[in-house]
């Protein structure tokens, strides 16, 4: 179809974003637009207004400071996986980066976009969510910080008020050297995830697990920690065994609502069980491949 | 100069075609815009099976550059 | 994601108009354009660039695929006014004075089309991803077409034709020092 009429915004500081989002009625952001242009263009969406978000400098940035990494909200995901320090301080994020979209996607992607769409697929929510991450929204009221654990609303809709705008996701960085895996399932490459796993984690220096972080994407509308495997593996000596009694408690969680369940594909073509399978799966295996990390041992992810 | 046969059988024919494909200057139909023609756009029920009581042109037919809207009844 | 049925009564024109600036292959334009415009409709319909496709028009089959400030773009998920102040490139300037691109003239020789539909966004993607990986392995490139549909060559020769360039733009590159 053709996408119905807007009018369209441009503003060139933040503040003037912020009040754009305050005044008008029934105002959508457009950061990278390769979500929401399609919306648009099937009429699944739509709105008076457009505020283009791409001429504000001030959203676009990204830097590690006293452990903490901080991106903005506009920051493209190609300059993120190009990013040498971020391969450096949050390895992790380029593995998810990779199999996210395809390259012109990610030219024009950016990390507050997939934040602020939360597609259950998104990769960087999980990501997100590994590290207990903090998001920053401002509204011309003020700011506020949200932890990633109370972003989501409901269905694609994070907990945001009419009038605020994602700015800027932080979270603290884990140790250098520690083993990281983001592994995911698709029909094909690159397509939406049906179920992807990620796994942080480091190692004592005594052959035992210390820190851990486990999540599983497409159990939900949102990334799923799986703090009971949390608390099974931390502390102890990592076997196999161990990572599959760890990934077993997948079996317990059913988290899509009856009504979304159908939803757009992939969801209505895949059961849940189907879903649990793969969660349990790729859970081991990302345990697996984190571990061999941890302790120097690379492998192929 | 070669036969036919000679020239052509096993040997590799680059296609005639290809240029204009590779530099952008394909003509496909969609390309084509006839001295003094409209485009058609065509609108199809969301719903199927579904039963039309009324179809209100009006607002569609009032929009700039629209020179006609087609209904079937 | 609820469809919202909004009564649109009266939008102000001065933000469902505007005009754009851009330069494409090298060609400064001064367009005015619908705020709705996406890029792809833009170029083939205003300034007549019709070697930019669109299959899906919603991002997913690539053939629209353009580069603005020489990163590959959807332009199909673009509109027109987000290309104002920049630099576009299309399949129509990657030929230089007539002279074939080492990609394009591979992409005869391996047989990498045959109806040429999907063909100038697999020319961009490539390009871009050529022009930052120089040397990729057969796998690299397979990754970088993820995004790129073609359903009549089966990808086979398009995958060779762009490892074929590749090591071409090496040689030529070490030839010129």
């Amino acid at each position: 179809m053709t996408i119905a009429a807007f009018s369209y915004h441009d503003p060139t500081s933040l503040p003037e974003a912020l009040q754009l989002l305050e005044k008008l009625d029934n105002a959508k952001p457009l950061a990278g637009g390769q979500s929401l242009v399609p919306y648009l263009f099937f009429r699944m969406q739509r709105h008076r207004h457009l505020i283009d978000l791409n001429n504000i400098p001030e959203l676009s940035y990204y830097s590690a400071e006293n452990g903490f990494l901080h991106i903005g909200a506009m920051t493209r995901q190609r300059t993120l996986l190009e990013s040498k320090l971020i391969v450096d301080v949050c390895p992790i994020m380029q593995d998810a980066l990779h199999l996210i979209g395809h390259q012109a996607t990610r030219t024009r992607g950016t990390i507050g976009g997939s934040l602020c769409n939360m597609d259950p697929s998104a990769e960087l929510f999980g990501v997100a969510a590994l590290h207990n991450a903090t998001l920053r929204v401002r509204s011309s009221r003020g700011e506020r910080e949200i932890d990633v654990g109370d972003w989501a609303e409901t269905f694609m809709k994070p907990s945001l008020a009419r009038d605020e705008m994602l700015c800027e996701v932080t979270w603290k960085l884990w140790p250098k050297g520690h083993g990281h895996a983001f592994q995911e399932f698709s029909k094909r490459h690159h397509d939406y995830a049906i179920v992807a796993s990620g796994a942080l984690m480091t190692h004592d220096g005594d052959g035992k697990i210390e820190q851990v972080s486990l999540m599983v994407i497409g159990l939900g509308i949102k990334p799923t920690r799986l703090t009971e495997a949390e608390e099974m593996l931390a502390g102890k000596p990592p076997t196999a065994e161990l990572f599959a009694k760890a990934a077993k408690t997948v079996r317990q969680y059913d988290l899509f609502p009856d009504e979304f369940a159908n939803q757009g594909y992939p969801r209505r073509f895949v059961s849940a069980q189907f879903r649990r399978h793969l969660g349990e799966v790729y859970a081991r295996r990302v345990m697996e491949a984190a571990w061999q990390r941890a302790i120097g041992r690379e492998t192929g992810n | 100069m070669k036969n036919q046969r000679e020239q052509f059988v096993g040997a590799p024919v680059e296609r005639i075609e290809d240029h204009r494909l590779i530099t952008g200057k394909g003509r496909y139909t969609g390309d084509l815009r006839p001295e003094g023609s409209w485009t058609a756009h065509f609108l199809r029920s969301p719903y199927a099976h579904a039963r039309w009581s009324k179809i209100d042109v009006s607002s569609a037919s009032a929009l700039p550059g629209v020179h006609a809207v087609f209904i079937f009844r | 994601m609820a469809s919202a049925e909004v009564q649109l009564t009266k939008i102000e024109n001065s933000a469902t108009t505007r005009v754009v600036t851009l330069t494409v292959n090298g060609v400064q334009h001064n367009v005015e354009t619908s705020t709705r415009t996406t890029l792809a409709v833009f170029l083939r319909e205003a300034l007549r660039l019709t070697g930019t496709h669109i299959g899906c028009a919603h991002g997913v089959c690539g053939a629209c695929t353009v580069m603005m400030d020489g990163e590959s773009v959807r332009s199909c998920l673009m509109f027109a006014v987000q290309a104002h102040g920049h630099d576009i490139q299309t399949v129509e300037g990657l030929s230089n004075a007539g002279e074939l691109a080492p990609l394009q003239a591979c992409f005869r020789a391996h047989h990498a089309l045959q109806c040429g539909y999907c063909t100038a966004g697999f020319l961009m993607t490539l390009t871009d991803f050529l022009s930052h990986n120089p040397d990729p392995t057969e796998e690299q490139v397979r990754q970088a077409l993820t995004g790129n549909l073609c359903r009549c060559t089966g990808y086979k020769n398009i995958v060779d034709a762009a490892l074929d360039a590749a090591k071409q733009m090496r040689a030529k590159g070490e030839a010129a020092g």
